[in-house]
């Protein structure tokens, strides 16, 4: 009953806010799943780009074009939900003062994201990967964590930024 | 601030004198880092302020990451908070 009335009047005249900073107890961070996703982009424009090569299109030939088109998109998107989850969970204040282009970065990667879907463009994956790895490397520095750029064991053998654990 | 407090909870505070200010007090402050919170008071100094903790240990900034509350940094004593929401929030788990 009270809660209500309070409610009430909180919607009519806002009450000030105090934030307590707790979440649900999880702290599981990892920046490995957007950069997955990033070369997984890569990935499938370097499988689209071979498949326009081909002269003409057999039936499967149009399904696999569909399919890596959607999975180019998917995982596109996961880049950038990947990165907003950290950048809105696990970033604050401490972070943001050692970091304070964070939020640009991380605009960029949206932007870029957004660009890898509308395009089929070796160009804008590379440079989504690359902004992907610079998130990485600045959340394992909040970490204390020293990092290293290794070429990655399989295609489409990009460089990623790695902890050094 | 789990158990105690939910998100979306409402609070009442109160102005309260830095001689009455236990340990054990629920406040709200208005820290310089993290805006203006509410935590637990773990200890109380005159010239320094308090220090805080949150009830959820595991998710709550940490009393060194909060540091020393200044004296004119606490807005209030909570008094009230309304218990309405814990219902709601055990009802959604």
């Amino acid at each position: 009953m009270l809660n209500t009335l309070l409610s009430s009047l909180h919607r009519r005249a806002p009450f000030a806010k105090a934030s307590a900073h707790c979440d649900i107890p999880c702290k599981i961070y990892d920046p490995i799943s957007a950069q997955l996703a990033a070369l997984s982009v890569i990935r499938f424009v370097d499988l689209l780009n071979e498949l326009s090569e081909k002269e003409n299109l057999s039936f499967s030939d149009h399904a696999q074009f569909s399919r890596l088109i959607s999975e180019k998109e998917i995982h596109a998107e996961k880049v950038k939900h990947e990165t907003r989850v950290i950048w809105g969970d696990y970033f604050k204040a401490p972070q943001f003062e050692q970091y304070p282009d964070t939020h640009k970065l991380v605009h960029n990667i949206m932007l870029t994201g957004s660009a890898c879907k509308q395009h089929v463009s070796r160009e804008k994956a590379e440079a989504l990967l690359r902004l992907v790895n610079e998130f990485a490397a600045s959340f394992w520095a909040t970490k204390g964590v020293e990092t290293y750029t290794a070429t990655c064991p399989y295609p489409p053998a990009e460089n990623v930024v790695y902890p050094k654990l | 601030m789990q158990p105690v407090l939910f998100a979306g909870d409402f609070i009442l505070t109160c102005k309260w004198p830095m001689a009455w200010l236990k340990s054990g007090h629920l406040v709200v402050v208005h820290s310089e880092k993290y805006g203006v919170i509410v935590k637990r008071v773990i200890e109380v100094c005159r010239q320094r302020g308090v220090l805080l903790r949150g009830d959820n240990a595991y998710e709550s900034v940490s009393t060194k990451a909060m540091g020393w509350i200044s004296p004119n940094a606490i807005v209030g004593k909570v008094i009230y908070s309304s218990p309405a929401n814990h219902l709601l929030n055990d009802k959604r788990r």
